[in-house]
């Protein structure tokens, strides 16, 4: 009965989560970010670490605010190095990924000198608490991707413009930066409580792979993002059907490489873009024919 | 004359140098205008700073009365400036147009799927509205561009070198239609690069190489001895 | 004694710098830093396979292995990106997940009785260093992670020294290599093994997230800095060398861990020289962008004068003409004064001569 409920409660959150991060990951995508994820993510770790540091509390919501707080640090030094000086943006991204990160181990050994604990910590750090998530959370996780579906749906044609192209967006009257800021606030909201349910690495995969997947398919942005909403939350649900009928697979790396094999599927299959399809084309009817 | 801009003094810096100096000219309402220099000049720059792109270190533009709405200024950008994978269609691309008029939160209505239906029209572009926007070619992308410019209703249109990787054919519909929205009361400003037909295309002329050479009606200004001097090293001015 | 362990560590850490350096200033060049982030992730799968073959962890098959998943990434990367349908970066970001997560497969399915955890890829421990000494011929001869790290170093530099500008004409212009025949896939794919096994050998001291701010920021913060490679690759070498010893000394005054703090240190010092730096820093900008400014309007000011019958101007009249606020007119005209270009005499103002 308990294991049920607790199942219910993975299922419903890992699709919530599946939902709300292929939405914003369309726009991820295609303005070249598939990082960014990567980097809030390892940037929550100090200001984790700092709130539990200053409050003593292990409330999660208190945590989750302290890693947003430092999520938003990173994303406007991310802003000041791109802007100020020549370094790249991949490489500002590496740089304050790994900067951050070292910060919070700094902080972490402040407050556990032994290094079991530090591993405990990272070890929910790289892995969430998907296997122990409870109706709370399941409440604030419905709660937050509602809020993030709602800003995506209202504000989606002003995240698409923006996207395709700043320079037409702001001669229209349309602000960049406020476009700009609103979607990084959602990322950055996102990608920490994503971090809290289900750890670093199968968030930043929830990110990208639903729309990598989802642009093999479909022509128009709309499409894009209801086909990764799709795609995110399917392959959530069976990834963590599948780790619980077969023994010793955890639910996050499962959910992982189903992700990265639907991607693969699509990049073979999908009609139009698709590697198999364009080469059965060209044997049926020609190279000529087939600019698709 | 109607004075479209009054740009007064504009003096622009990027990188600790400075690519624009002190440049002062009026553009004429309702004109067809060519804004001419070598590679370098400040020509792309100018047309930030009037799109308010770019803030300049010095100076001011003063827009005519009918173009302060935020949509009166429609600007179509270099080619490459755009993701050509991304996921949208020639009509997505031409309703952006409208987006401007249609605000936050709202959605296009009938009127703005009927604008957009007759600028894809006046470009010739209509059957091709459905077609994902990468499997256009050059002159299409061109013309999608223009579309979603026309599509704006705009009374200023700035071009970024449109011409460039086009063929004549589409080069010439476009200067056709050109014309016909400069006979409609609509002024138009074009960067260009070719000089042999430079002298064809526009009413009037504004020659530009960090500062401004001359500016004016295409007949008295486009002589040997501006061009010279535009093209001419800027140690040697 | 204790000062003995101190000055191990602290030279296993500046070796641990100097080999990482090496191979991040050509990561830094190509725009291929985050590579180093995705193959300290998705080398796990390559030790797991290996941990099973030999059955130890000290054994140094595992770096073999390791590189060869980092190849076997940098392969799917460029596979996934050959198909034109997915962007570079964002093909990293599926594929290193990919193995990850079957890194971690394998673990919970085969290796689960055994001291064989994930963090190790992310944790690593510079204070337990000097502790796994090399007995060679039953001498002592020092610290395990030492010796790895010197052969590190030899190797990152001789490839750094023999294929110099090779590397250099494939970052800069891959289609003028491969005229010249100079093979730009065979120098990437080398650079990304040198990557790999760098990463592999470091991340046992420092932990991979580390090895990453070693590989970026000193030669990020050198980019900023300087104008050619030449000077790019020695600056980075040193500052990369000064910042460890700064984070080391942090790290021993606030007993925290040690890599943890070499990577703040990195971050700081690129933090200072972003704002410091005397022709690329923020605040030199600002300085020279004010400079401009004041100059320009200094020019305006001497254009309006001669345009003036008798070459003088009152000082208020001016300032209305121009629609300045008076301190502001002030300002530039003290400085126009200084300069020698104006002349002021109360309230009116005049060219010299």
């Amino acid at each position: 009965m308990i294991y049920e409920h607790i199942l219910a409660c993975i299922i419903v959150c890992t699709a919530l989560l599946g939902c709300a991060l292929g939405a914003l990951g369309s726009f991820v995508i295609l303005r070249n970010n598939s990082f960014l994820g990567d980097m809030i993510s390892h940037a929550a770790l100090p200001g984790i670490a700092a709130t539990f540091f200053i409050t003593h509390s292990v409330n999660p919501a208190l945590l989750m605010l302290g890693g947003i707080c430092s999520g938003i640090i990173s994303v406007f030094g991310l802003h000041i190095i791109t802007h100020y000086t020549r370094i790249k943006k991949e490489t500002a991204i590496g740089i304050i990924l790994s900067v951050f990160f070292g910060i919070g181990l700094v902080i972490i050994s402040h407050i556990q000198k032994h290094s079991i604990a530090q591993q405990a910590v990272l070890n929910k750090f790289l892995f969430g608490c998907i296997a122990t998530l409870l109706l709370t959370d399941t409440i604030l996780i419905f709660l937050v991707s509602v809020g993030i579906l709602t800003i995506v749906w209202l504000l989606h044609k002003e995240f698409t413009l923006s996207t395709f192209d700043p320079s037409f967006a702001h001669t229209i009257g349309f602000s960049n930066q406020t476009i700009e800021i609103i979607n990084m606030m959602l990322l950055v909201v996102a990608m920490i409580i994503g971090l809290h349910a289900v750890g670093v690495i199968l968030v930043s995969t929830l990110l990208i792979a639903p729309a990598a997947a989802a642009r093999q398919w479909a022509m128009r942005m709309p499409l894009m993002m209801l086909y990764a909403m799709f795609i995110g939350s399917a392959c959530c649900i069976s990834g963590t059907v599948l780790s619980c009928y077969v023994r010793h697979i955890p639910t996050g790396p499962t959910i992982t490489i189903l992700l990265c094999c639907v991607v693969v599927y699509s990049l073979l299959y999908a009609p139009h873009r698709g590697i198999w399809f364009a080469n059965s084309c060209k044997r049926t009817f020609g190279d000529q024919e087939c600019n698709l | 004359m109607n004075t479209a801009l009054d740009i007064r003094h504009i003096t622009v810096s990027l990188n600790n140098s400075v690519v624009l100096s002190n440049v002062s000219t009026a553009i004429p309402l309702g004109s067809l205008i060519g804004i001419i220099g070598p590679n370098g000049a400040g020509k792309t720059t100018l047309l930030r700073c009037v799109i308010g792109l770019i803030k300049p270190l010095a100076g001011s533009i003063t827009k005519h009365s009918t173009l302060q709405h935020r949509c009166a200024i429609a600007y179509v950008p270099q080619r490459s400036t755009v993701d050509w994978d991304f996921p949208a269609t020639v009509y997505d691309v031409v309703l952006m147009g409208r987006y401007g008029h249609i605000g936050w939160f709202k959605r296009p209505g009938l009127i703005d799927h009927e604008l957009c239906k007759q600028a894809l029209q006046q470009v010739g572009m209509l059957e091709l509205a459905d077609k994902p926007i990468g499997h256009l070619s050059g002159g299409q992308q061109q013309r999608v561009f223009v579309a979603r410019a026309l599509a704006q209703q705009a009374q200023l249109y700035i071009l970024d070198e449109p011409f460039i990787g086009i063929d004549t054919i589409t080069e010439q519909s476009l200067i056709v239609l050109f014309s016909s929205l400069r006979d409609q009361g609509k002024t138009i400003i074009i960067v260009h690069h070719d000089l042999a037909t430079a002298q064809r295309y526009f009413d009037w002329v504004v020659l530009v190489n960090k500062q401004l050479i001359a500016a004016g009606p295409t007949q008295t200004i486009f002589t040997t001895e501006h061009i010279n001097k535009t093209y001419m090293r800027p140690e040697a001015q | 004694m204790i000062y003995l362990i101190q000055l191990q560590i602290i030279i296993i850490a500046l070796l641990v710098t100097i080999a990482c350096v090496i191979p991040g200033n050509f990561l830094v060049l190509r725009g291929v830093a985050l590579m180093s982030d995705a193959i300290s992730h998705a080398i796990l799968p390559g030790i797991v396979i290996m941990f099973l073959c030999v059955g130890t962890l000290n054994s140094p098959l595992l770096i073999i292995g390791a590189s060869l998943a980092g190849l076997l990434t940098v392969i799917t990367t460029e596979a996934l990106m050959q198909t034109q349908c997915i962007k570079k970066d964002t093909a990293l970001g599926l594929v290193y997940p990919f193995f990850f997560s079957i890194g971690v497969l394998l673990i919970s399915a085969c290796a689960r009785n055994v001291h064989l955890d994930t963090d190790m890829v992310l944790l690593g421990e510079l204070a337990f260093a000097p502790f796994n000494r090399l007995i060679c011929f039953g001498y002592d001869i020092g610290p395990v992670a030492l010796w790895t790290m010197i052969i590190i170093i030899i190797s990152n530099a001789s490839c750094a020294w023999l294929f110099y500008k090779e590397l250099i004409i494939s970052t800069f212009d891959p289609i003028l290599a491969h005229m010249q025949h100079i093979r730009p896939s065979y120098l990437y794919y080398g650079l990304m093994m040198l990557t790999a096994i760098t990463t592999v050998a470091a991340f046992d001291a420092v932990g991979s997230i580390v090895v990453v701010a070693l590989m970026i920021c000193p030669p990020a913060i050198a980019y900023v800095l300087c104008n050619s490679i030449h000077q790019m690759i020695w600056l980075s070498l040193s500052i990369g060398c000064y910042a460890t010893l700064i984070g080391y000394i942090g790290a021993w005054y606030a007993d925290v861990s040690i890599a943890g703090s070499i990577a703040t240190a990195q971050g700081l010092v690129l933090f200072i020289v972003i704002l410091l730096a005397p022709q690329q820093g923020i605040i030199a900008r600002m300085r020279i962008n004010q400079k401009l400014r004041t100059q320009h309007a200094l020019d305006c000011i001497v254009l309006y004068l001669q345009e003036q019958p008798f070459k003088k101007v009152n000082i208020a009249y001016l300032s209305h003409q121009l629609r300045w606020s008076k301190n502001h007119a002030l300002t530039i005209i003290a400085h126009g004064v200084t300069q020698g270009k104006l002349m002021s005499d109360n309230d009116t103002l005049y060219l010299p001569n």
